[in-house]
């Protein structure tokens, strides 16, 4: 049997669901842009008719439903896609931070194309350096200035050389810097999220979906997840949980923390500051001897500048150690060469006279280095940034050797016997762009340029791929935003629609007013 | 596919950005007529470019090399023909020595050969700019000079008395890298133009004077000194050959950097340098889609339902 007000209770559901549903949109279109923001539906259902044990027994067939519920407010959302994102936007941020920061590196080295008169590229250093040993072989006279001439041209390329050891040692620490800072955020984070996990939890307890702190955790992952390649998992219990290195970094309202100690040796040198390796610590900050090992995203990226040392990783180290192998192949050819020369004979400031020498170095080498063994470890004293002219050159440039036979004092007479002549200039010259057997150049310009097109060729293969990963990484994003973005033209068709199952829920009230009316107060009126 | 208006409009900003990105670049190369701005830009054609720099440095060296070995082969060969013209004067004048019966006139003209014998040393003493050019390396003093007892010394040392061979260390012939390991001898040292021991130049001559003075038979003069100066003359002549055959090498050389020259510049420009066309056209195409992503930009992100609802 039904009730009497059984259809006023129907279309009541109807009005406040439409209500209700309207408030969705309203949030909705509030939040059309809200980053982060997912879009969210009221899920109903329609009540059936009473069955066993409800209030109302439908004893009669074809008895209606009872109106309409509300489930649950749902985001509308894809969880793989997420996944997704987070793993594209790991490496995406990966290659471009390495593009970023290998720039630097590449920008140094930019002004070897600027106009050919006009470079001060180390190309050009080389080639003034050549040509002053050019004139001092056709003078091969005591002429001071063509002394002076590649003395100076020497110490202007050795000083370019330093000028660029230097400012790739000091990017190396500003990155060094940068992972510190990485990883305070990487703890932020995981505190913040923590946090929000237990707000989540106890929210939902209630059967409620805490839809917009979700959105909050969620748009933290997805800014984690460009810092470091962290796995996230959710189990049935509503335990969020974060993991980096197969550790956790969040577990469910537990976090744990990342540090940094200086202990890892820098690959540009011993001689260099040691750089920070990332430590577990515990989450009051206290580190721990486990060392985090990351494998992607910005944190990564920053590391594999920082130490990149071999041609498949393609970093500052690498740069670095390139130009030191320039710096050691340079003393020990020249050197190799120069030893076998005798210098001039001159008389010092004292008024002494210094007779003719050989066996003085051009470049000033370390102790005990064999010059024809470039494999001796003394060598490995020499780097870009400590190469230097000899002491003895730079007393007086009369000690560079130009000639291969002894020649005679400036004071004794014998003057006119013996001047010496170019023949050790020319070689010296010769070495700056020595060919090989195979016809191949293996100067110290061709190794120089070498490196300069490796830093290209490096940086090219890091803009492409930081393009392309970003270009995936969007699509990614926009097939997130397809689904779980808000069309505000959507909405505004869910409102109408909304708005008018509201007016319909309405005017079903006045329906059943109406039939009300009729049935309390026209009816049984019989002879009144 | 759903599509959202952060979805149109995120992929509106990304393609105006990529849109003004290209834009820029093209500028970027008009504004500098350079193709290569960044290493990254074209690493393969950084090789390139670098490897026609140095050539074209190189080549600089070796045009600078090819002009001052010029100067001193020049200066050496007007030196030589000078001698040349000289010793066949002498050879003139001895004929005519022997011919005469006057020993006052063999004085005379022993006399004249002296003040040519002197004119040879000046001529041996020839600079290039402040250089000496036949003092081997000591290029900065006079080779030729002559002692107390009269004695020539070259480089200090007496002439009459090098009888040793030199080696050619000693000898010390200026050589200029002309090219890529290609050294070319640009003059000739004292020794080989003089001769040393009993038969070098000065002794010959002073000789030759010294028997004139004394008045020596016409036989013993013919006899003595004709062949000697006829070989010195000789020598001369073949020395100025052999400086004309530097010369047109000199002359190759350098017409052939020249031509080196014009073509690595035009690899270098080739790699280095836009193609103006192409570029101003490039340019105003990417400019063109650029507007067009404005313009359509404009129309995404005004109209909505609510336009269109009263």
């Amino acid at each position: 049997m039904r009730s009497t007000f059984y259809g006023l209770e129907i279309a009541k559901t109807g009005v406040m669901i439409s209500r209700n549903e309207l408030d969705i949109t309203s949030h909705n279109i509030s939040n059309a842009d809200t980053i982060g923001y997912t879009r969210q539906r009221l899920y109903t259902q329609g009540i059936p008719a009473a069955k066993n044990g409800a209030f109302l027994k439908p004893d009669i067939l074809g008895m209606s439903g009872k109106g309409v519920a509300a489930i649950t407010v749902e985001q509308i959302r894809n969880p793989f896609l997420d996944y997704q994102y987070r793993k594209e936007n790991a490496t995406a941020t990966n290659w471009s931070i390495k593009d970023q920061y290998f720039g630097y590196v590449e920008s140094l080295f930019n002004n070897e194309l600027d106009d050919i008169d006009i470079s001060t590229g180390m190309s050009s250093l080389f080639a003034n350096f050549y040509s002053s040993l050019d004139k001092l072989s056709q003078g091969a006279t005591p002429d001071l200035e063509i002394r002076a001439n590649v003395k100076n041209s020497a110490e202007k390329l050795l000083e370019s050389m330093q000028y660029y050891y230097n400012r790739l040692v000091d990017q190396q620490d500003t990155l060094d810097k940068t992972i510190e800072v990485t990883v305070e955020q990487i703890n932020d984070y995981a505190k913040q999220i923590a946090a929000l996990n237990e707000q989540i939890f106890s929210y939902e307890l209630s059967g409620q979906k805490a839809n917009d702190l979700r959105d909050q955790r969620n748009l933290l992952m997805d800014q984690l997840s460009g810092l470091a390649d962290v796995t996230y998992d959710e189990d049935a219990n509503g335990y969020y949980s974060v993991r980096l290195d197969d550790r956790f970094l969040v577990r469910h309202t537990q976090y744990n923390q990342l540090g940094v100690d200086k202990t890892l040796d820098n690959p540009a040198g011993n001689t260099l500051n040691k750089l920070n390796e990332v430590y577990w610590a515990n989450s009051d900050g206290t580190l721990t001897t486990k060392k985090v090992s990351i494998n992607d995203g910005a944190l990564k990226g920053y590391m594999q500048i920082r130490d990149g040392n071999s041609e498949g990783e393609y970093g500052i180290p690498l740069v670095i150690n390139q130009l030191n192998d320039l710096a050691r192949m340079m003393v020990r050819e020249m050197n190799q060469v120069h030893q076998k020369g005798w210098t001039m004979s001159y008389v010092d400031d004292a008024g002494n006279v210094v007779p003719s020498k050989t066996g003085v170095d051009f470049f000033e080498q370390p102790a005990g280095a064999d010059v024809t063994d470039a494999s001796d470890p003394a060598w490995q004293a020499i780097t870009a940034g400590n190469i230097s002219i000899s002491q003895a050159i730079k007393d007086s440039v009369y000690n560079i050797a130009a000639s291969d036979v002894q020649v005679g004092d400036p004071t004794t007479g014998d003057e006119n016997e013996k001047k010496g002549n170019n023949v050790i200039a020319l070689q010296l010259g010769q070495l700056l762009s020595r060919k090989d057997d195979a016809g191949n150049s293996v100067g110290f310009n061709s190794v120089y340029a070498e490196i300069v097109v490796g830093i290209g060729t490096a940086q090219d293969h890091f803009g492409k791929l930081a393009e392309s990963q970003t270009i995936v990484a969007n699509q990614v994003e926009e097939q997130r935003q397809s689904i779980s973005g808000v069309s505000l033209d959507e909405e505004m068709t869910d409102m109408i629609r909304f708005s008018h199952a509201f007016n319909a829920a309405s005017r079903m009230i006045s329906a059943m007013d109406e039939q009300l009316e009729t049935l309390i107060n026209k009816m049984g009126r019989v002879g009144l | 596919m759903r599509i959202t208006n952060s979805m149109s409009i995120n992929r509106l900003v990304t393609n105006l950005n990529g849109g003004l990105n290209k834009t820029n670049n093209y500028y970027m190369q008009l504004s500098s007529n350079r193709r290569i701005v960044k290493l990254s830009d074209d690493p393969v054609g950084v090789l390139s470019s670098m490897t026609a720099r140095l050539n074209i440095r190189n080549l600089e060296r070796y045009q600078e090399s090819v002009r001052e070995a010029r100067s001193w082969v020049d200066e050496s060969e007007s030196a030589l023909r000078n001698m040349q013209e000289i010793f066949t004067s002498i050879f003139e004048n001895v004929i005519d020595a022997a011919g005469t019966k006057n020993d006052d006139d063999k004085a005379n003209i022993g006399t004249y050969i002296e003040k040519m014998r002197d004119q040879l040393q000046q001529i041996l003493n020839t600079t290039v700019g402040d250089k000496y050019i036949f003092a081997g390396f000591n290029t900065t003093n006079a080779p030729f000079e002559k002692d107390a007892n009269g004695k020539m010394l070259y480089n200090g040392l007496d002439l009459s008395d090098m009888s040793v061979d030199v080696t050619d260390e000693e000898k010390q012939v200026m050589s200029f890298e002309i090219g890529y390991d290609i050294f070319m001898d640009v003059t000739f040292t004292g020794i080989d133009i003089a001769g040393r021991g009993e038969n070098n130049m000065f002794k010959i001559l002073d000789d030759l004077v010294n028997d004139l003075n004394n008045g020596i038979s016409n036989e013993d003069l013919s006899k003595n000194y004709l062949s000697k100066i006829e070989s010195l003359r000789n020598r001369m002549s073949t020395l100025t050959v052999e400086v004309g055959t530097r010369t047109n090498k000199l002359d190759l050389m350098d017409q052939r950097y020249e031509e080196d020259a014009i073509n690595y510049e035009a690899i270098r420009t080739s790699i280095e340098d836009i193609d103006q066309a192409e570029t101003i056209m490039k340019m105003k195409l990417s400019e063109t889609i650029y507007k067009q992503a404005l313009a359509v930009g404009a129309k995404i992100i005004q109209p909505t339902l609510m336009d269109f609802l009263r």
